[in-house]
């Protein structure tokens, strides 16, 4: 008996949105099964359908056979498939509720009726696994710890199916390689693991098959080796390295403590004028924390930054409005910058000239979309929003976090041509954090690659390859 | 490696048990019992809930501001996030009950800030939801989210004021409220009182307008 | 015998009703010198049944309060116990809500549904409070984002409503959706009356000796006042 079979799936969420066309996709006990593919294609809708989640919480057109366990899930409730199926969803941060790591892992214990003695067995089992402490806070916890909460608190229902949507997108190269061994592990003791992840060269060696989800349809891939390298193809380098000696930032022994905990710890290293600067490290080294205090988001608690971009920012009170004009920041969720009813507006909100606007229009292949919603725009079109609207300051430094993350190939490389031509017109200094190595060397003048030990190495484009093991 | 393995192997044994049996399978189609009582989905109760968290941060100042001798100051400090959030909780769950759960959901913790306020809330829940079935029917209109995000809080002015008498009723100082809360200067009383309604009505607008933007795009789904 | 055995917290049950009660007696009798020594016995007596925490923690807010309201009532009236009173209405406030205050909002969930109030009220408070620090910190960013947008002057206010709520309410949207995804493939069923509970809250001689000192209190000055 399998556990996952899917005959001739067929789903549309309207006529317009055809997702799937008699696709088939099946997945045995005791082995680990990656589903790939680029965004929007139907990774997600693949997993709702496994799960149950469709049709029972998002609505659409269905057709064709979903057997879990050799039985078919067609009218079940959600309710009964989570027993069967265990879906562990991206965002932890939003999913939990409880204050400490015990509680959080026995709620869908507690939900699906398990006995008292069982759950705390369930609480020890799958702390141990995952490397939990149970009485630890959750709000305490990192973002890679709160993800492996999440996936806890899967594991304590005792499904035997696993779902893992982007699992390691919090996790550093260490944590992505331990939660991958738990995975293979819990596979090899008959588990059906699926996992949706971008990383695939972190996944791929403990993956035994690869689906890849595109043209509403469901492939096998036979030559994973082959498909690894055609999905980790990096960004052409065309733009000319910029190497000047004028500074724009220095940085002397900058630290930072938030609530006792060290963040960053004499941080040294300067960033020329019109380069662009690409940061690197793991998860949890403090490239935010970095950004965010080069920017004044944030006070360094040790050390200092100078700036070099005007005077007057020198002076106790200054214009915080003029310093943003100066320095454009770009967080990694649009969604945080975005607020005008149309694409044109939210670029006029900073730019009073419209045939600036319709520069900026131009320039970010944003012009046939000037009177739609921003909220109606895909992710990387209102990445790409927010870079303009932000760039229509004519900013002296762009600070861009994850600007990619999550884009395929297509969108990823459409944003960097967009960045260098950007850099190019405007000379600006372009700050970038990113964990894409497809994407890090297309757009490094010089690399800045912050290590845990608290270490900076700076380094040329070369270095990005290296960084990235290649 | 090993105790992995030893792990997995008792997750396995530990997982085992007849609770897992419990809930059958059954349909997936949930019909209403009747027209104007729909039944909450996990969705609407989360989407309700957090709009409660909501109120309940931005209501904080409650407690600073319980003792100022000014009739109608903590419906002057409330009355915007209590008519915004409650107008975007029932534009998205347009089901009776919703104005209810959400005053219930922060004011049991509005019990521990100030009492009588709890008791306020949660009596204009029930009348404006009660209102709101009398004259029309449910949420499924516009308006009358519109209506009720407005007309919700400012309820609690009446209520307070019969509770101020109450309270110093009971201390023997019959009438002791009106020259306390509301003062010599009676028109004060009543501008505040003003205002709360207004600021309630600009609240329910906000609230609707933005909530109708968002529900055009696509972002918020009924 | 359970009633016996040490336990980590008072019934959160009991807390509520001990924190409601000195809020609700000490409102009613603030106008007698009796409430401050009520308030001022409840207050030790939350110290000796391990609120130590809470009670310090409550002291330097309603200390400058205090001190603020009572100055301008005792000037404002010319009167000893229109200060006192304020003070006594402070006091209830703050003291009441100690116990409060300690309640773990999981143990307030449990104990309701181990008195079988529906499942969706009980989840509907527990995200309540658990997703107050969380919205704290989206507020934070929101704000954040306005400034880098040239969005945060608030004597703007269209832009300044815009570029608020906007976000905020896309966010508290995103939040819901992946939370509500969340619970319900974690097996919740608003439906389903059988699920069981890790940690049982239990009523033991602790929390009924609070509960009597309590009402002894209450009697005692309901006399003397």
């Amino acid at each position: 008996m399998r556990a996952v079979e899917l005959n001739n799936i067929s789903f549309k969420y309207n006529e317009k949105a055809i997702i799937f066309k008699d696709a088939s996709f099946f997945v045995d006990y005791g082995e680990v099964v990656l589903v790939s593919g680029h965004s929007g294609e139907g990774k997600s809708t693949l997993m709702s359908i496994i799960s149950g989640i469709i049709p029972n919480v998002n609505y659409g057109e269905i057709s064709g056979d979903v057997l879990i366990q050799g039985e078919n899930i067609k009218d079940k409730k959600l309710n009964y498939v989570c027993r069967k199926v265990g879906i562990v969803l991206q965002n932890a941060d939003s999913q939990i509720i409880n204050k400490y790591v015990e509680d959080e892992i026995v709620f869908a214990c507690e939900n699906i009726a398990m006995p008292q003695d069982k759950m705390q067995k369930q609480i020890n089992i799958v702390c141990n696994l995952l490397k939990l402490n149970p009485k630890d806070k959750t709000r305490s916890l990192s973002g890679g710890q709160k993800q492996k909460l999440i996936t806890a608190s899967t594991l304590a229902m005792g499904q035997k199916i696993l779902i893992l949507d982007e699992p390691l997108a919090n996790l550093d190269k260490d944590g992505a390689k331990k939660l991958m061994d738990v995975l293979k592990s819990l596979a090899k003791s008959g588990y059906a693991i699926i996992i949706v992840e971008h990383r695939l060269d972190v996944v791929m060696p403990y993956v035994d098959r690869v689906y890849h989800v595109g043209n509403k349809n469901i492939e096998l891939i036979d030559d994973k080796e082959k498909y690894l390298l055609s999905q980790i193809k990096k960004v052409e380098v065309n733009t000319n390295i910029v190497d000047t000696k004028e500074l724009i930032f220095r940085l002397d022994n900058v630290g930072c403590k938030i609530k006792e905990k060290e963040i960053l710890k004499n941080i040294s290293f300067d960033i020329q004028k019109g380069s662009r600067v690409v940061l690197l490290g793991e998860n949890g080294v403090g490239k935010t924390t970095l950004i965010r205090i080069i920017s004044r988001l944030q006070k360094a608690t040790e050390g200092k930054v100078s700036q070099y971009i005007d005077e007057k920012f020198d002076k106790k009170l200054y214009s915080k409005r003029q310093w943003f004009k100066k320095v454009g920041i770009v967080y990694q969720n649009p969604d945080y910058q975005l607020f005008m009813p149309t694409v044109r507006k939210e670029i006029a909100f900073g730019v009073k000239d419209n045939k600036e606007i319709d520069d900026i229009l131009e320039m970010f292949n944003l012009k046939e979309f000037e009177n739609t919603h921003p909220q109606s725009l895909s992710e990387g079109q209102k990445r790409r929003l927010t870079i303009a609207a932000v760039a229509g300051y004519k900013p002296d430094v762009l600070v861009l976090d994850e600007p990619t993350v999550g884009q395929d190939y297509k969108v990823l490389q459409e944003m960097v041509a967009i960045l260098n031509r950007l850099h190019e017109t405007t000379k600006n200094t372009m700050i970038t954090i990113t964990h894409d190595a497809r994407c890090a060397k297309a757009l490094c003048d010089r690399a800045i690659i912050l290590k845990k030990n608290g270490e900076v190495f700076v380094g040329g484009p070369e270095d990005v390859d290296r960084y990235f093991g290649n | 490696m090993q105790n992995e393995q030893d792990d997995i192997t008792q997750l396995l044994e530990n997982s085992k048990g007849n609770y897992q049996e419990e809930t059958k399978a059954e349909s997936t189609q949930l019909q209403p019992r009747i027209q104007i009582f729909k039944k909450f989905a996990i969705k609407d109760i989360v989407f309700l809930a957090i709009m409660a968290a909501c109120m309940l941060v931005t209501g904080g100042i409650m407690p600073l501001v319980v003792h100022v001798p000014v009739f109608g100051i903590i419906q002057l400090a409330l009355a915007l996030q209590f008519s915004i959030f409650p107008t975007i909780g029932l534009m998205k769950v347009r089901k009776v009950g919703s104005v209810f759960f959400m005053s219930l959901c922060c004011g049991i913790f509005f019990a521990f800030m100030y009492l009588p306020m709890f008791v306020c809330i949660m009596i204009c829940a029930v009348v404006t939801e009660l209102i709101n079935i009398i004259i029309f029917r449910g949420y499924e209109k516009d308006i009358a989210v519109a209506v009720s995000g407005a007309i919700y809080f400012p309820f609690t002015l009446p209520l307070l004021y019969v509770y101020y008498n109450f309270l110093y009723t009971f201390n023997g100082q019959e009438g002791e409220a009106v020259n306390a809360f509301i003062g010599a200067n009676a028109g004060a009383a009543i501008g505040i009182s003003a205002a709360v309604i207004a600021i309630s009505v600009l609240g329910a607008f906000v609230g609707y307008i933005v909530s109708k933007e968002l529900i055009r795009v696509g972002v918020m789904k009924k | 015998m359970a009633f016996f055995k040490k336990k980590e917290h008072i019934n959160p049950l009991m807390a509520m009703f001990v924190g409601v009660t000195i809020l609700i007696v000490g409102l009613i009798f603030a106008k007698t010198y009796a409430a401050s020594y009520f308030l001022s016995g409840a207050y030790v007596l939350l110290i000796g049944f391990g609120y130590y925490k809470s009670c310090i923690r409550i002291l330097p807010a309603f200390i400058i309060l205090s001190a603020i309201f009572f100055l301008a009532f005792y000037y404002g009236k010319n009167s000893l116990i229109a200060g006192v009173t304020m003070v006594n209405r402070l006091g209830a406030i703050f003291v009441g809500l100690i116990p409060g205050m300690n309640i773990e909002p999981i143990c307030m969930t449990r104990s309701l549904n181990q008195l079988k109030v529906p499942r969706a009220i009980t989840l509907g408070m527990l995200i309540t409070i658990s997703f107050m620090p969380l919205l704290r910190e989206e507020i934070a960013r929101i704000r954040e984002a306005m400034k880098t947008r040239g969005a945060g002057n608030i004597l703007n206010p269209k832009v300044f409503y815009r570029a608020f709520i906007i976000p905020f309410v896309i966010r508290l949207v995103n939040i819901s959706d992946t939370l509500a995804l969340s619970i319900e493939t974690r097996g919740f069923s608003i439906e389903s009356n059988n699920a069981t509970t890790y940690k049982k809250e239990t009523i033991n001689v602790v929390d009924v000796t609070l509960l009597l000192l309590v009402i002894v209190g209450v009697v005692l000055l309901a006399v003397f006042k």
